[in-house]
């Protein structure tokens, strides 16, 4: 694809980038990192086929080798990210692997989502993560009770939104997967929410290219 | 009534002055004062006047129970006095006067008190006729409600609200909740601890009460326990879901286990005069003079009918207050060990005697004495009296139990008549009660009682604990007078001083036929002001039961409903998340002057321009996507991924049309109806690949028709996959003469020529270098491109479109356009042009209705309606101009007087130069040509022409080009 993709927010990241005062909130846009899902009648057997493992249960995450991510949002339902600081070609590999098993007529491999313009990704890092969701989300995130790898499905801020604990244990970090076109709406729900705590969104000059 | 060399109290720093006003008067106050703590330590006493007869009114209970401490600060009306710290520059006036809190006009009205017996508005307002509305109302609201809200100043302060999640959540931090939480946290559980107070420890802090445990240093420790003082739990919801206020957050609580240490509410004795300033409860007394250093009178009468009275008079005399007289309901022999300490003071104590009267200083603005009577062998005052020079009334004659949160909590009250007390049990799994709202009274008795409801609490939420704790045995005895009720005959024995209740109100309503207290309440509103009945229920049911001869256990409470205590609008509204979505190319939009309009929850061009020129600026969008091209963001669009090899049956079934059929690389329309055979939504289906169809739905219809599939596939379980991805795409509608010479312009390696893609044709290929979904669809009635993009990309399509179409003189046009165009093509809109009711057949559209399908959702339905056809039927209508009284949407379509149907479009047409419209009418109307009858809002009727809903280019040559 051309590599003229823009990031749902990327109207408001402007300037010459922002850092929050604090350690407390840190909100980083990742949206114009790849990402991509697969659902549908044979996705797990297919996708465990093409990675090493799979989440066993739905609501879990694994990482691979290479950092990536795979939640399982269903029994036949993932979602895919790349580690957002060393990001690989996984995604981009499995959509090639998915294309080329469904050219050569294989049925049953699920069907690949775009993810990628579905949702927009937020990274959420710091130490009042959970107290600031908890303004904004009616499940409890705090450390002790979503583990590393734990997937929710929940509302936040009245939209549809993916959380998944990541898997380091500190400093607490989640994964926030939500309507690509809420993005607006919900930057200023993120920044109202993380005042409180110093925090805010982060970007640096070169995320605006 | 000097009291600044006493100020030292637990909240206070001293040496901190802070000046406020009250009323426009300045005066000095202490860090950590409240503003009645600060104005009693002044020696103002006034602080609001009661509601109907105006009467001063004071400190009763420094606990934030009553309506007698409610203040103005600012706009925020009703504030409660004794609970609301001052600050510097702190204004504060009184509520419900007509000058000052000292100087009030309406005090007229205590004069005229007989003239406004119980329930005197009922019986007097509504005649002669026409009164109520002309004279007694305006009389009326303009005397209602207590503060003076300035409605169109913006709520001051940022409210919000939060989740909170918790093994034991424990209301109360007295004794008997911090040894709750303490117990439940030593267990292991994760314990809330919230207290409405600044400082944990209840009655501690200012009761004579002693334990060898420093319970509030031992929950302040502990790892496991969160407190939150000035936190106000105001609900107890199913589930154990608590609304805790909290400053200016409502949290959201979620528990395993409640444990409610709720306590007591001290309640008053009545008498006449009984609400005059300086009479008050004695834990109100012990309330000033600990926390606040405040000596709350210089020569005191004491009220007793329990121990704790003694403490209050052990207070007193240790802060300085002369003790005149204790003054004891109970006859002589009831020795508690405070009564004994006192005994040994040498002050008068006068078993078996009652307070007849309290005596007014000038203007009520306080007490000066009272008059003692013998109680006689009923009960009531007796002749021997005796009076006493006082400024200082304490009343300490019993308690009820908190009980408002344990009776949501399901709890049932009984009442024990032989110990006059409340008992409460049966509240809901998961909700336990500790101390003395449960009737443990001494402290040792409720430390035990609460460290065992703690350990109880963490073990039903799974924790693992050594062996039980010994329960207490609840004492047998109980601290309150089974009836401190002293009528007077010329009255003013307040029992609710919220609405100015006297006993002879509650006589006489019962008097009126209104005997069960349900009707009481509702007759007199006895216990329907600000403070709930919290001082009033208790006498009002005694006064029932004595005027009905039943016990207090037959006559019972009224029901408590949440919320507790008084809580803001603000604080229930919050901050409130209102979602909206954007489309990619909203910065676009906004650049290019976007006047916009919601629809669903989508923000959406209306137009381009100033709203001044909307018409303008809409005619205009029309001209140019008429004559030459335009442009229009349909991002918002449903569109639904329907894969799999049953993906045509599924289609089948959902839809009313045929789609088994239907070749790869062509578009079908969509029409869906429900079960009832109503239309509910209409699309585009266009056919990827032989098991892949993407599916358009409305944009405010699309997440219905999701979950509708899902729900409809859950039943079938055909082979399908649905995948909402309205958001994943992005869309251009390019339309008009020259759409076609536009996107050749535009990179793109996708065929155009009308023969290889015709009208209702799809394709795929890269439009501007982006991957393209593009069909051919005639919404507006021209020649047309829908361009469907991932979303990452949809700016850039909206640019480059842009740009290829600049030599056309391309122009975007707003939703009013498009709406506007497919009137005139006599395209309908779903939920617009469509009811509750509406079939194919009434839109004239059977022919997206494929009888010959074995199923599909609705069918049966339509089959049986069709039998039986409705009366209506959609039809255009012109008229040559719009009628000067204008028609709406939504105005009636009237057949000799009857309502035959509505308009449900309405437009002037600046391409046919009339107005247009499509309406229901009455079937026998439908013909071309026939005349229906438009009522327009004012009344006015207008009659119309019924012509072909297909205004514009009936036989589609221009879509179809």
């Amino acid at each position: 694809m051309a590599a003229i993709a823009r990031s749902p927010f990327a109207h408001r990241l402007t300037g010459a980038g922002q850092t929050p005062q604090n350690e407390n909130v840190v909100i980083r846009d990742l949206s114009r990192l790849p990402r991509i899902g697969f659902k549908g009648n044979g996705t797990t057997k297919w996708l465990s086929s093409k990675v090493s493992a799979v989440p066993d249960i739905p609501n879990k995450a694994i990482a691979l080798s290479d950092g990536a991510l795979i939640a399982r949002l269903g029994k036949e339902e993932y979602l895919v990210l790349p580690d957002p600081d060393a990001v690989g070609n996984v995604c981009r590999d499995l959509e090639a692997s998915w294309n080329a098993d469904d050219a050569r007529g294989e049925r049953r491999i699920g069907y690949p989502l775009p993810r990628a313009d579905s949702h927009s990704w937020l990274h959420l890092e710091g130490r009042c993560i959970a107290q600031m969701m908890a303004k904004i989300c009616g499940v409890d995130l705090r450390s002790e009770r979503l583990l590393q790898g734990e997937v929710v499905q929940t509302v936040v801020a009245r939209i549809s939104a993916v959380l998944i604990r990541e898997m380091k244990n500190d400093p607490y970090g989640l994964h926030m997967l939500t309507d690509f076109a809420s993005a607006d709406y919900l930057w200023d729900v993120l920044q109202d929410a993380s005042t409180e705590f110093g925090g805010g969104f982060s970007w640096e000059r070169e995320d605006l290219k | 009534m000097n009291s600044a060399t006493l100020r030292k109290g637990l909240l206070i720093d001293a040496s901190r002055k802070l000046k406020f006003t009250f009323d426009g008067r300045e005066y000095e106050g202490v860090a950590g004062d409240t503003i009645a703590s600060a104005l009693a330590a002044n020696g103002e006493w006034i602080l609001s006047r009661s509601f109907k007869y105006h009467r001063p009114r004071g400190i009763l209970t420094m606990a934030a129970q009553d309506a007698n401490t409610l203040v103005q600060i600012g706009n925020e009306v009703s504030v409660f006095a004794d609970r609301h710290p001052i600050s510097d520059g702190l204004a504060v006036r009184a509520q419900n006067v007509g000058n000052s809190a000292r100087r009030d006009s309406g005090f007229v009205m205590n004069r005229l008190s007989r003239f406004m017996p119980v329930g005197f508005y009922y019986r007097t307002f509504y005649k002669p006729k026409g009164i109520w509305e002309k004279v007694w109302e305006p009389i009326i609201r303009a005397k209602a409600g207590l503060g003076k809200l300035d409605v169109t100043k913006p709520t001051q302060g940022y409210y919000d609200k939060a989740y909170g999640w918790y093994d034991v959540v424990v209301v109360g931090a007295g004794p008997a909740g911090m040894a709750a939480a303490i117990a439940a946290a030593d267990a292991g559980a994760s314990v809330l601890l919230v207290d409405e107070n600044q400082r944990i420890g209840g009655a501690l802090n200012y009761a004579r009460l002693a334990t060898e445990r420093d319970l509030v240093s031992e929950v302040k420790g502990h790892s496991k326990i969160e407190i939150w003082t000035d936190a106000i739990c105001n609900a107890w919801y199913a589930d154990n879901w608590l609304p805790v206020i909290r400053g200016n957050r409502l949290y959201k609580v979620r528990a395993k286990q409640v444990i409610l240490a709720t306590g007591l509410i001290e309640q008053p004795s009545q008498f006449r005069n009984n609400d005059l300033p300086g009479i008050m409860q004695g834990s109100a007394a012990q309330r000033l003079i600990r926390l606040f250093g405040v000596k709350p009178g210089n020569r005191a009468v004491i009220l007793a009918a329990n121990d704790d009275a003694y403490g209050v008079a052990l207070d007193l005399l240790e802060a300085g207050v002369d003790l005149a007289a204790i003054c004891d309901l109970r006859k002589a022999g009831h020795h508690g060990p405070l009564r004994s300490e006192i005994t040994q003071r040498k002050v008068s104590i006068l078993d078996g005697w009652c307070l007849h009267e309290a005596q007014p200083e000038k203007g009520h603005s306080h007490v000066r004495g009272v008059e003692l009577a013998e109680i006689d062998a009923e009960g009531t005052a007796g002749r021997r009296r005796r009076r006493i020079n006082c400024d200082l009334v304490c009343m300490s004659v019993g308690y009820v139990p908190a009980y408002q949160l344990p009776l949501q909590a399901g709890g049932k009250l009984a009442y024990d008549d032989v110990a006059a007390q409340f008992t409460i049990d049966g509240q809901g799994k998961g909700v336990l009660l500790a101390g003395s709202v449960d009737g443990f009274f001494d402290l040792d008795g409720c430390i035990a009682h609460g460290t065992g409801q703690g350990w109880t609490a963490a073990i039903n939420c799974g924790y693992q604990s050594k062996r039980r704790p010994a329960l207490p045995v609840r004492d047998r005895g109980s601290p309150n007078h089974p009836c401190p009720i002293f009528p007077h005959p010329k009255g003013m024995d307040f029992v609710d001083f919220d609405e100015d209740l006297q006993v002879k109100d509650i006589k006489n309503a019962i008097a009126d036929g209104y005997r069960e207290l349900e009707l009481v309440k509702r007759f007199s509103t006895v216990g329907m002001g600000p403070s709930q009945g919290r001082h009033a229920a208790l006498a009002a049911a005694m006064l029932v039961s004595k005027y009905t001869n039943r016990t207090i256990s037959e006559v019972g409470v009224t029901t408590t409903r949440p919320p507790v205590t008084t809580e803001k609008i603000a604080t229930l509204a919050g901050r409130k998340f209102t979602p909206f979505r954007q489309t990619p190319m909203h910065e676009q939009h906004t650049a290019q002057g976007a006047a916009w309009l919601l629809a669903g929850n989508w923000l959406r061009p209306a137009y381009y321009g100033h709203e001044r020129d909307a018409k303008r600026l809409i005619a205009e969008e029309v001209v140019n996507a008429r004559n030459n091209v335009g442009m229009i963001d349909v991002s918002t669009l449903g569109g639904l991924d329907v894969r799999g090899p049953d993906a045509a049956e599924f289609l089948n079934r959902m839809y009313t049309f045929a789609y088994v059929k239907l070749p790869v690389g062509k578009t079908r329309y969509l029409l869906m109806t429900n079960e009832a055979g109503t239309v509910v939504d209409d699309g585009v289906a266009c056919r990827r690949g032989e098991n892949y169809f993407y599916v358009t739905a409305t944009t405010t219809g699309v997440d219905r028709i999701y979950r509708n599939m899902l729900w409809w596939n859950t039943q079938w379980r055909l082979d399908v996959d649905i995948a909402n991805v309205t958001a994943a795409y992005a869309g251009v509608n390019l339309a008009g003469p020259n759409a076609r010479k536009v996107l050749a312009r535009l990179n793109h390696d996708i065929a155009l020529s009308p023969q290889d893609f015709p009208y209702l044709a799809y394709r795929e290929g890269t439009v501007a270098g982006i991957p393209a979904r593009v069909f051919r669809v005639g919404f507006i009635g021209e020649l047309g491109y829908e361009i469907h993009v991932p979303s990452r990309f949809a700016s850039e399509l909206w640019r480059a479109i842009g740009d290829a179409g600049k030599e056309f003189g391309i122009r975007p046009f707003g939703l009013e356009a498009q709406r506007l165009m497919r009137l005139e093509k006599g395209h309908v809109i779903i939920g617009q042009d469509t009811d509750g009711m509406t079939t194919p057949e009434e839109l004239d559209m059977s022919w997206a209705v494929a009888n010959s399908k074995p199923f599909f959702i609705g069918k049966r339905s339509l089959e049986i309606r069709n039998k039986t056809l409705s009366s209506r039927k959609l039809v255009g209508f012109v008229l040559d101009r719009m009628p000067t009284a204008g028609l709406q949407e939504s105005n009636l379509v009237v057949k000799n007087g009857s309502i035959a149907g509505f308009i449900t479009s309405i437009a002037f047409s600046p391409t046919l130069g009339r107005v247009i419209g499509l309406a229901y009418a009455d079937r026998l109307d439908a013909d071309l040509g026939s005349r229906i009858v438009l009522r327009a809002s004012d009344g006015s009727e207008h009659h119309a022409r019924v012509a072909s809903p297909h205004f514009y280019d009936p036989e589609n040559l221009r879509q179809e080009m």
